[in-house]
């Protein structure tokens, strides 16, 4: 919300113009592509034509501009001012001269021109000018080799691939790690190129090559990847180990790595792991909405460590069917009560793909124990089941004062519900209304409202008002009995 | 509210991990130590880089947190450096925050895990893939590129290294909003016909102002502070850089940024784009057309006290049985209106399945200690982003223009394919 009050401001200071300092040599009507081009050229090679007007005029040629362009912008290549913008428009022409007037400059500019022509051959992807570049990589301008080795990284192909991996080898540590980056950046490319063969073997050769170790990291994660389901014993290898960083890069790698035998293989490790990484790893396998992660996120859901707990009913929230049902009202149940209120978001929010989840916590809206019926009712509510609205009506009864909180709670959720059958959700609506009459003796106007509003059709946004008063006053009452208690 | 007095050590951070123990969504303590340091995952240590309003902003949203702790600020402007440490200092007690002129001198600390970018626009990409590539998570203020071959590169980057990247495009992580995009997704609309995004309908413009006497480099840094922007004389108005087109997109991607984004996520199209762009005619953008490929339309308006429901940065969803709208200072709109009472279930679900939290800054710290995928993560950032760019390369050559989102080029149209990427000073490069 700040940021809209930051943007009026910003708004309004922009609506002041500024005027330009130079004219532009903009386009003039009814010209021609060709004669614009020839204007623009002859506007770059005259002595007197100010820098700003050189500026656009690159910029427009980069648009239109051809080979008939070339040398004009050549020449701007060593112009500290204009390098840049000449050539951005030279990448941009699809003819061999601007290669060639390139690789003339790699050898004529120095310092950051050069760099920035450098950055042009990578853009262009020129390989004719790959040994130009090896040799760039060794200059004693480490802007201009580390320069070289990205433009490899960007050109490929086998050439590159031998200079970068003799760069990699030896000379200043940041070009070596330059070198790595370009070499992990070719194998993504052959990654996406679907030649998994070819990029597990340059990112195994990255990673013996012991490079620096954001580029071991990058290499790491690529070689999983590049393995797709037989990646899953390096990953595993990685979660067990104790390079916390690997770690973060498999479980990375673990959401990606598609295949239900990669999820049996990851869960089959949870038990076998420390509870800090069982934690992680169960966030992972949820993210992977794969239920063959549900045997191992069951069990994990019994761990004696509190935050495994935690961890194991979001999980099952995300991935569980009504197997995860007794699980989950289970852990409604637990001592600790982040553990019981994520189970209870879990009962209220897991999907019910096919149909058995409903029936099951409906099943135990009439539980023994009074924390599973609380949490019954409440799911129940939530989840808009209208078959449950005459045990809920009966749960606000109940002898248990937070069951009675939950029957409210779930009541006011079916009464505001819109799909289904037109029955079921009258009788919903019906339910509500009974109860809605029965806090008349503590709060009658707002029952007379609730009544009212409730023979209105599709009145939600009234029965949460009315129903709060009597939620409130049900949550008084509860801390009440509790201090009796 | 102030911290003073809390040491930086060990043992208070471990003191302030068990108070957030009762979250379960927090990793404990000793879940995710960095190679050779001592347990240090009940905090995510980060820098600060380029913070000025929006930015401030953002870091007190990030200092807040029990288990994040800023230790630098890299800024090229020494009013913004000098500010910031003060802010930081106070918050701690402690003059312990290290002032950086150059970002890249911040990047080389190890201890750094994660930093906060909210630079002007033209270094949100260079900067985020450059800390990236240095191992360090980003949340990082939009719009999330300056060009398509910008957003590529920063999306792959984020990929290659592992990274957590955060684009702050807040809304995702707003209650409202995601009610909203539910009930898109879910058809509770019908079928979706209509698309209308908010812009500031205001174009950037190129232009150069006289040259003035460049200021010291401990006051203002201005080889740093144009960065991969073209070359161009000093000129102090440039220091309020939005509306000059080589530092600001402009007003399409100004808003867009948020409101495409959130298009993309109510049409199930996050890892696309429409294919069809119709240029409106004018040089501001309002009334822009996209078409996506199943035909439904992404319409761009200016800022309109008519659009419903009133406000600024607003979206608003049309389907065959129903209308959602939603916008800053406004609770999600729509018709009909009975659909209010599927909300809380449909937040639940939502929360359930995702395991989100409704707060932006939140879910990137918790991303970096899970490495999940952030909910504004770089590939959907650049995609949203991505259409900014398009229509504005459509305004630019004043005509329509077709898109591939999967090859992310102009189908047979060399002249917008040369505008997918942006001129850049060396030595920066993608």
């Amino acid at each position: 919300m700040q940021a809209t009050k930051e943007t009026k401001k910003k708004e309004r200071k922009a609506k002041a113009p500024e005027s330009a300092a130079k004219p532009t040599p903009g386009p003039i009507p009814g010209e021609t592509k060709e004669q614009e081009e020839r204007r623009l050229i002859a506007l770059l090679q005259a002595a007197d034509t100010p820098e700003f007007d050189k500026d656009v005029a690159c910029r427009r040629l980069g648009i239109i501009g051809t080979r008939a362009s070339v040398p004009a912008l050549a020449a701007l290549l060593d112009d500290d001012h204009l390098c840049d913008v000449a050539r951005w428009a030279l990448e941009k022409i699809p003819d061999p001269s601007v290669d060639k007037a390139l690789r003339a400059a790699l050898n004529k500019t120095k310092g950051r021109n050069r760099i920035a022509v450098i950055n042009s051959i990578g853009a262009r992807g020129d390989r004719g000018a790959v040994a130009g570049l090896a040799k760039s990589m060794r200059d004693s301008d480490e802007g201009v080799a580390l320069a070289a080795a990205a433009a490899l990284g960007r050109i490929g192909g086998p050439e590159a691939v031998s200079a970068l991996t003799q760069a990699m080898g030896s000379g200043p540590a940041a070009v070596r790690a330059e070198a790595g980056d370009a070499l992990t950046r070719i194998a993504e490319g052959m990654l996406s190129a679907g030649q998994n063969a070819e990029a597990v073997k340059l990112f195994d050769a990255v990673r013996a090559a012991k490079p620096a170790k954001s580029v071991l990291l990058a290499a790491m994660r690529g070689a999983i990847l590049a393995r797709k389901s037989e990646g899953a014993a390096l990953l595993i290898e990685q979660i067990k180990g104790e390079d916390w960083e690997m770690c973060d890069v498999a479980l990375r790698a673990a959401r990606e790595v598609p295949g239900p035998e990669v999820t049996k293989t990851l869960a089959a490790e949870v038990a076998k792991l420390p509870p800090p990484k069982q934690i992680l790893l169960l966030k992972a396998l949820g993210d992977r909405h794969d239920r063959a992660a549900l045997p191992a996120a069951l069990e994990a859901a019994k761990s004696t460590d509190a935050k495994v707990r935690a961890a194991a009913v979001e999980t099952l929230g995300q991935i569980g069917d009504e197997s995860a049902v007794p699980a989950l009202f289970a852990a409604a149940t637990d001592s600790e009560p982040a553990v019981a209120r994520l189970a209870l978001a879990s009962l209220i929010g897991m999907p019910d793909e096919g149909g058995k989840v409903n029936p099951a916590i409906l099943a135990r809206i009439e539980d023994k124990d009074a924390k599973v019926r609380a949490a019954a009712v409440e799911a129940a509510g939530k989840r808009h089941l209208p078959k449950a609205a005459a045990a809920i009506a009966r749960a606000a009864e109940d002898g248990d004062v937070q069951v009675r909180v939950a029957a409210m709670k779930g009541l006011a959720a079916l009464a505001i519900m819109q799909k289904g059958d037109a029955k079921e959700k009258e009788a919903a609506r019906a339910a509500a209304l009974a109860l809605a009459e029965k806090l008349a003796a503590s709060h009658a106007f707002e029952a007379a409202e609730a009544k009212r509003k409730l023979t209105e059709p599709l009145a939600p946004e009234g029965f949460v008002k009315i129903v709060s008063p009597g939620l409130s006053g049900g949550a008084a009452k509860a801390k009440q009995e509790k201090k009796q208690q | 509210m102030s911290r003073k007095g809390i040491q930086f050590n060990r043992r208070s951070f471990l003191k302030g991990a068990a108070a957030l123990a009762a979250a379960p969504t927090i990793i404990p303590a000793t879940a995710l130590g960095r190679e050779g340091r001592a347990a240090p995952s009940e905090r995510v240590v980060m820098g600060a880089l380029g913070i000025g309003n929006r930015g401030t902003f953002d870091l007190k949203r990030l200092i807040a947190f029990g288990d994040v702790q800023f230790v630098a600020i890299a800024d090229v402007r020494q009013e913004n450096r000098e500010r910031v440490k003060k802010l930081i200092d106070d918050e701690y007690g402690f003059n312990s925050t290290k002032p950086y002129i150059d970002f890249r001198e911040m990047l080389a600390r190890e201890d750094i895990d994660a930093v906060l970018i909210a630079t002007g626009d033209r270094w949100h990409a260079l900067a985020a893939s450059w800390a990236m590539k240095a191992g360090k998570d980003v949340y990082c203020e939009k719009p999330c590129s300056m060009s398509i071959a910008q957003g590529r590169f920063m999306a792959d980057t984020a990929r290659r290294y592992n990274r957590v990247y955060q684009a702050g495009t807040q809304r995702r992580s707003e209650e409202p909003f995601v009610f909203l995009m539910e009930m898109a997704r879910r058809g509770m609309l019908g079928q979706i016909k209509t698309l209308t995004a908010h812009i500031m309908a205001r174009a950037a413009t190129h232009q150069w102002f006289p040259p003035e006497p460049e200021p010291p480099r401990e006051v203002l840094d201005w080889d740093m502070f144009l960065g991969p922007t073209p070359w161009r004389p000093y000129n102090k108005r440039f220091i309020q850089w939005h509306w000059h087109s080589d530092m600001h997109g402009g007003g399409i991607p100004e808003w867009g940024s948020h409101t495409f984004d959130m298009a993309q996520w109510a049409h199930d199209s996050e890892n696309s784009a429409p294919i069809e762009y119709e240029y409106p005619n004018n040089d501001t953008g309002d009334g822009f057309v996209c078409t996506y490929a199943d035909g439904v339309k992404l319409v761009f308006k200016g800022s309109d006290p008519a659009f419903p429901p009133g406000g600024t940065c607003g979206i608003k969803v049309e389907g065959t049985e129903g209308w959602a709208a939603c916008s800053d200072h406004y609770d999600t709109a729509f018709e009909p209106k009975s659909l209010a009472g599927e909300r809380e279930k449909i937040i639940a679900e939502y929360q359930a399945r995702t395991g989100r939290v409704f707060d932006h800054w939140r879910d990137f710290v918790d991303c970096v200690k899970s490495r999940r995928l952030a909910v504004a993560h770089a590939e959907v950032a650049h995609r949203s982003t991505s259409i900014a760019h398009v229509a504005n390369i459509a305004m630019e050559l004043k005509r329509n223009v077709k898109w591939d989102p999967v090859k992310e080029e102009f189908p047979g149209d060399e002249e917008a394919n040369r505008l997918r990427s942006r001129p850049m000073r060396a030595p920066w490069r993608l």
